[in-house]
């Protein structure tokens, strides 16, 4: 078979030929080359019936996050004569993007819910709860990155927040290691996914942590039931929203709540309690 | 097109929002062609960070020859091509030879998202050339013109590498019988 031959092949088997080409081609082929032709075509059958790769909601929130890093780490190194963008307003320090606004503007509304579940817990004098620090001033700090369309879920969950805090221990008891920065973390429209890829989806949940919260692999580890957590929030995992919502001290010892919002709860925040040492759940809001 | 263009000249006169958008309308695609090369959702990831990266820094000196998307993409495979000879350093410097250094999540991972993944297997089985071509032309659809562009080789080669590819492919499916001429060094 020569070049020539191959070259029709291709076309033939990619259909770009006009349809009298094609089979005036076709008819003048070699024995080989029509086997060629019919083996091509099998496997372009095969090819259209793959699916194409596509990122998860939690892998195109690491992608951003990283770009955007990369933007700052870019516009910190250079001088911005040097980069893309030297017309119009300098960019030196690069604003947050758009999808951050969106992130957490779905995050407020996450805190939203959560927090009227863990309200609802705490007045009611839950046993496992009562005793127990809250740090949710902390969990509103990274939201105000929210610009302009989220300030009114703002100043609700703020609201809010101040409300519960009536009822918390004062913030200086507050036994969290963690900071701020593991207050939230958003994965809007996260999708489910089923239990024979959730050992993998945890391994992205935690870079995501990683990555969007900007600590060491070393502080995600210590949020110590997050994979128990997270597993328990099966069927309907991915957890759409993830918060430490507070991380306390009672007579069990120390306590972890972690908020999620499922697609098995749809709308309404689940809050687990764990003891943070066994990760035995404690309480989990709503029943 | 005119649209990217659009955007585009609002990027370069200092507009993040333009870069953002740019970035949403073909991360996707940008993804699926490094997934595609890569066979690993973590070094994909890590190309299509590359690509937009390399879009922020030199998107002033795309001089508007051929479509925005045919521009990223042929910096979509170039950064594929580069990481792929990384990645070969590094297992020629890290394993004895003949060590498989198959990643078995990866694996796993990409098994999920295709129906075919003794198709998935066979396509990284490809030489980089042949792989970028048969990608380009037969996985996402460009026409030969347009790989051709994106390659930045004559629309000849295009089709001797698609060619080739396809054969190596229908081979170790088992659709044909072996190819009848070994693939041979495409001319470059």
């Amino acid at each position: 078979m020569n070049s020539h031959e191959e070259q029709l092949i291709v076309e033939l088997a990619s259909g770009s030929l006009p349809e009298e080409e094609a089979r005036r081609v076709e008819a003048s082929l070699s024995e080989e080359a029509r086997r060629e032709l019919a083996a091509h075509r099998l496997l372009l059958g095969a090819v259209a019936k793959t699916e194409r790769p596509v990122m998860t909601d939690i892998e195109r929130g690491r992608l951003r996050h990283r770009v955007t890093e990369g933007i700052s780490e870019v516009t910190r190194e250079l001088d911005a004569t040097q980069i893309a963008v030297p017309t119009g307003s300098t960019p030196q320090r690069v604003r947050a993007i758009r999808w951050m606004r969106f992130a957490s503007a779905a995050t407020v509304a996450a805190l939203f819910v959560g927090v009227v579940a863990v309200g609802t817990q705490l007045q009611g004098g839950s046993s496992d709860s009562s005793d127990t620090t809250t740090s949710f001033a902390a969990a509103t700090a990274d939201t105000s990155i929210a610009a302009g369309e989220s300030s009114a879920a703002d100043d609700l969950t703020e609201e809010l927040f101040d409300a519960l805090a009536g009822d918390a221990v004062p913030p200086e008891q507050t036994t969290t290691p963690l900071g701020r920065s593991f207050s939230q973390l958003a994965v809007p429209q996260a999708p489910s996914v089923d239990a024979d890829t959730v050992e993998s989806d945890l391994e992205d949940v935690a870079r995501f942590v990683t990555e969007s919260a900007s600590v060491d692999l070393a502080a995600v580890e210590e949020l110590a039931c997050f994979d128990v957590a997270t597993l328990d929030a099966l069927p309907g995992f991915l957890v759409k929203v993830f918060t430490l919502m507070y991380r306390g001290q009672d007579a069990d010892g120390y306590t972890d709540a972690i908020g999620f919002q499922t697609d098995a709860v749809d709308d309404e925040a689940a809050i687990r309690i764990y003891n943070s040492q066994t990760c035995v759940e404690l309480a989990t809001t709503p029943r | 097109m005119s649209e990217d263009f659009e955007l585009l000249d609002r990027f370069i006169a200092g507009d993040q929002d333009a870069f953002n958008e740019l970035m949403c309308s073909h991360e996707g695609r940008v993804f699926a062609i490094a997934m595609r090369m890569m066979r690993d959702r973590e070094a994909a990831l890590d190309a299509t960070q590359e690509t937009f990266l390399t879009l922020y820094r030199k998107a002033d000196r795309f001089h508007r020859k051929s479509a925005f998307s045919t521009w990223l993409y042929r910096v979509t495979i170039n950064t594929c091509y580069d990481q792929l000879r990384r990645q070969k350093r590094r297992r020629a410097d890290a394993l004895p030879e003949g060590t498989d250094p198959a990643d078995p999540r990866s694996a796993d991972e990409i098994e999920g998202a295709e129906l075919r993944p003794d198709l998935s297997r066979a396509l990284a089985g490809l030489s980089e050339n042949f792989r970028a071509a048969v990608v380009l032309v037969d996985f996402e659809g460009h026409s030969l013109e347009t790989v051709a562009e994106i390659l930045e080789v004559p629309i000849g080669t295009v089709k001797s590498r698609v060619f080739r590819g396809r054969s190596i492919l229908a081979e170790k499916l088992g659709n044909l019988s072996p190819v009848s001429n070994p693939p041979k060094k495409d001319h470059e």
